[in-house]
């Protein structure tokens, strides 16, 4: 290979750092003062780009391109401060999992927005009037406007750092990244802070959605892609780390570039196709990165300056409460001779949904981990109980007894690397292992069917029919989510509670804590596998969309909507979820934006959860 | 010059959670005096400072400043109004510089009360004013604590709530707080001082007020408590 053949692929992925890096940026500076882990600053990324092109398109010539980059950038930094103000504003006093909920709604309202507005087809963009050309360098022709975005970076890093080296705004935001309480007693409101960091990160999005125009054509995906992206650059340069975010970002955009120009190339008589890998580099960097460096290239521990919130005690569940769950199931056994076979359906996911979200629940409540990608072992117990079949000719039965255990597996391996970690760079490290997994999926044809995946995996004879399968489900599911329950109240769940309240006088007690939190991994892992083998056989088909981030994030909705603190919660959250999904998928084409606005009122409404909530005001009545 | 107390609370009931901390606790701290509050560990001075400030807001009782009710507000408020906080664990920025810590601290000029710039806070703590460009994170115990209550000067209070602020340090470091200290009270400014150091307490304030158990058991002039030897052993001995 010579250097005429790498030079457009690295100057290509010069030139996405340049925009990876305002992004993250931007989520870094928030996350740094705020605390919150905005989902959403990739949806303000993609509505960069979509009112980059619309001014484009509006106002021809250099004065569209340019002033609409400008325009793209403002307008969404007033979305942001209408985010901050309008919703997160209300909820900073919640638990931080809330704003993490609330952020996902937007997610799901500004996707459907985009919709309404602009289409579901995507939309290519104008070329940079003036930077249209190429220029030959070392024999290979370099766009100009990949050279104008590599400037970008740099100019960009060096006006935040004067910003925040050398205004009081900026000294204020570095101390309130450290100390924010102090901060406000030292007489600063922190509400303008906050708004005003806001603002700075939504306009560094939008800017870097629209200086992407000329570049990709904006589409509906751009934000869960932008936002996985920005969490990875922000997690492998460290936390509240600009130095650092443009350090990751370079280094994520010169590896993906090499990746694209190496092809294939024969190493040891395989051959291996590195452009397949630049799908899931970034999330190797990024494991490799928290393996090594927990807390990112540059990053530091977190500090914690609020004492930590008081967790609500999970009474163990009396004799109500089983006698409650007995009836219950009895009941749901019951359904199929009075309802209809589409309720049945539904209640089938239902039932599978419960047992993922249960199964999460019991990583993020007496785990006190929250996993952003847990959908890798519902994901994982769905290709396993579907290979299992199809190409080792197992029973259906067999299968989904089996699935289990292999998920299990999978939860210690992914567990051993994820408990050397805590908050959000955990969070983020099952999002990397997510991510590996789906691409995985998503490319090894032969045995995955790939994008197409494998269809034709339906239940034996004797529960093909839809009734005989939801029993089936349901004789699965109960068991299991009892299972979870009786683990958190068993000593192993009050080791595993001992261990997130107070590690450290939890070691003093004898508890070895994190052995404890990587064995919570694989009884996790094997609830959510069961839930996806259960799936696989209900739906007849799967594909990547399984294990891909949008079910990681639907599990974490079913479990915050609930109410992490209690039991009961994520299940009824989970039940609720579905249903939602399911009713308004019926009558609207924009599910989205009313399933976010339902979140969204749900949250300003019960700051602690459905369940949690409701079992507040009624202190006694109901299970906890 | 007004008989209204500088600071006041009245009744206050303070939680951690579920846990209640401060029961009923009632206690004035008079324009220019300088008060401490002593007891033992957990009797809830730190507690009662913060429900001063408004960082732990109370379930009862109420919080008056100069007159004006503060329960309620937000501590950037209480700020404002002319009331300063140095907290316990000193809490400087570890990643800003000292200059930059001070601006932190920055409020306009305030009628009354004693105006501090920079400079002259590095005449107050001469050690500071040799470190300016040090980051909060790399200077020694003494120093940060120094510079914590330099911080809070910034704002131009007109009284300060100093949270033990001889924890810690070393004998000639507390000698040398004690001084500042002495100095602040020249200069006007009214203190509520928690401590546990009773010796160097005694020589820093006029008035003591003792809590035990979130209750305040104890009120009186600092030379008759030193007087007293059977309230020390009842409520101060280990």
């Amino acid at each position: 290979m010579t250097f005429a053949d790498l030079a457009p692929q690295l100057v290509n992925g010069l030139a996405n750092a340049s925009t990876l890096f305002l992004l993250a940026s931007g989520l870094s500076l928030i996350f740094g003062v705020t605390r919150v882990v905005n989902f959403a600053h990739g949806s303000l990324y993609m509505l960069g780009t979509y009112v980059g092109i619309s001014v484009t398109e509006h106002v021809s010539g250099p004065l569209g391109f340019w002033g609409g980059i400008v325009v793209a950038g403002l307008a969404v930094a007033v979305v942001g401060v209408l985010i901050e103000t309008l919703v997160l504003k209300r909820i900073y006093h919640a638990p931080e999992l809330f704003q993490l909920l609330a952020t996902f709604a937007v997610v799901l309202i500004v996707k459907d927005l985009a919709l309404i507005v602009w289409g579901a087809e995507d939309i290519l963009g104008p070329r940079a009037p003036g930077l249209k050309e190429a220029v030959e360098i070392a024999g290979s022709a370099i766009p100009e406007y990949d050279l104008f975005l590599i400037a970008m970076g740099p100019v960009v890093l060096g006006l935040l750092h004067l910003l925040l080296s050398r205004t009081r705004w900026g000294v204020l935001v570095r101390a309130a990244t450290e100390d924010r309480e102090m901060v406000g007693a030292l007489g600063v409101n922190q509400a303008w802070l906050f708004t005003g960091v806001f603002a700075l990160g939504s306009l560094l999005a939008g800017l870097a959605g629209a200086l992407q125009i000329p570049r990709e054509p904006a589409s509906l995906n751009l934000d869960l892609i932008a936002i996985t992206d920005a969490f990875v650059v922000v997690v492998v340069g460290g936390l509240g780390s600009l130095h650092g975010a443009f350090v990751a970002a370079l280094v994520i955009g010169i590896v993906k570039a090499l990746c694209v120009a190496l092809g294939t190339v024969e190493v040891a008589g395989f051959g291996i196709d590195f452009t397949r890998l630049t799908l899931v580099v970034e999330f190797l960097l990024m494991a490799g990165t928290l393996a090594v460096r927990p807390f990112g290239l540059f990053g530091r521990p977190v500090a914690v300056s609020e004492p930590s919130r008081s967790v609500a005690a999970v009474v163990a569940p009396g004799k109500r409460f089983h006698v409650g769950f007995v009836i219950g199931v009895a009941l749901l056994a019951c359904a199929p001779f009075v309802v209809d076979e589409y309720l049945l359906v539904l209640g089938t996911d239902i039932l599978v949904f419960a047992l993922f979200a249960a199964s999460l629940h019991f990583l993020m409540g007496p785990g006190g981990m929250v996993s952003f990608g847990h959908a890798a072992f519902f994901g994982a117990g769905a290709y396993v109980a579907a290979l299992l079949v199809r190409q080792a000719g197992w029973s259906m039965l067999g299968a989904i007894v089996a699935t289990p255990f292999a998920a299990a597996a999978l939860g210690l391996a992914v567990g051993w690397f994820c408990v050397r970690l805590a908050g959000v760079y955990l969070a983020m490290l099952t999002l990397a292992f997510a991510q590996i997994a789906w691409s995985i999926a998503f490319q090894w044809d032969d045995v995955t069917g790939g994008s197409n995946g494998l269809v034709g995996i339906w239940p034996a004879d004797w529960a093909s029919a839809k009734r005989d399968y939801y029993w089936l489900t349901l004789a699965f599911c109960a068991p299991a989510v009892w299972a979870l329950w009786h683990v958190t109240h068993a000593p192993f769940g009050h080791a595993l509670r001992a261990g997130r309240d107070a590690p450290a006088r939890a070691e003093a007690l004898g508890i070895h804590v994190r052995r404890t939190r990587w064995f919570a991994f694989p009884i996790a892992a094997a609830g959510a596998g069961l839930a996806g083998a259960l799936f696989v056989f209900s739906k007849g088909s799967l594909s990547p969309e399984v294990m891909a981030i949008a079910r990681s994030v639907d599990g974490l909705v079913m479990v915050l909507l609930g109410g992490v603190q209690t039991l009961t919660g994520p299940v009824a959250g989970a039940a609720l979820f579905t249903w939602l999904q399911d009713e308004t998928l019926r009558h609207t084409e924009y599910w989205r934006l009313v399933l976010g606005a339902v979140i969204l009122a749900l949250v300003l409404a019960f700051p602690r959860g459905v369940v949690g909530s409701l079992s507040a005001l009624f202190p006694k009545g109901g299970a906890r | 010059m007004s008989t209204t107390p500088l600071i006041e609370g009245r009744g206050l009931d303070s939680f951690y959670g579920r846990a209640q901390i401060l029961f009923g606790v009632s206690l004035t701290v008079a324009r220019g005096e300088v008060v401490a509050l002593l007891g033992r560990n957990g009797a809830g001075k730190s507690t009662t400072l913060k429900t001063l400030m408004g960082l732990v807001p109370p379930k009862a009782g109420e919080v008056l400043f100069d007159g004006t009710r503060v329960h309620g507000r937000p501590p950037y408020a209480v700020c404002r109004a002319g009331l300063g906080y140095v907290p316990e664990e000193r809490r400087v920025f570890a990643e800003l510089t000292v200059e930059e810590n001070l601006e932190v601290g920055r409020r306009p000029a305030r009628e009354g009360a004693p105006h501090w710039t920079p400079p002259r806070l590095y005449e107050l703590f001469p050690n500071l004013g040799r470190m300016r460009d040090r980051r909060g994170g790399e200077m020694s115990g003494g120093e940060q604590q120094m510079l914590t209550i330099a911080r809070t000067l910034m704002g131009n209070p007109l009284a300060v709530l100093l949270d033990e602020p001889s924890e810690g340090l070393a004998p000639v470091i507390v000698e040398q707080m004690g001084e500042a200290i002495r100095a602040l009270k020249r200069e006007g400014l009214t203190l509520l001082i928690s401590e546990q150091n009773l010796r160097f307490a005694a020589s820093i304030t006029d008035r003591a007020v003792i809590l035990e158990q979130g209750h305040v058991r104890y009120e009186g002039a600092m030379a008759d408590l030193m007087a007293d030897a059977s309230v020390r052993e009842k409520y101060l001995s280990v």
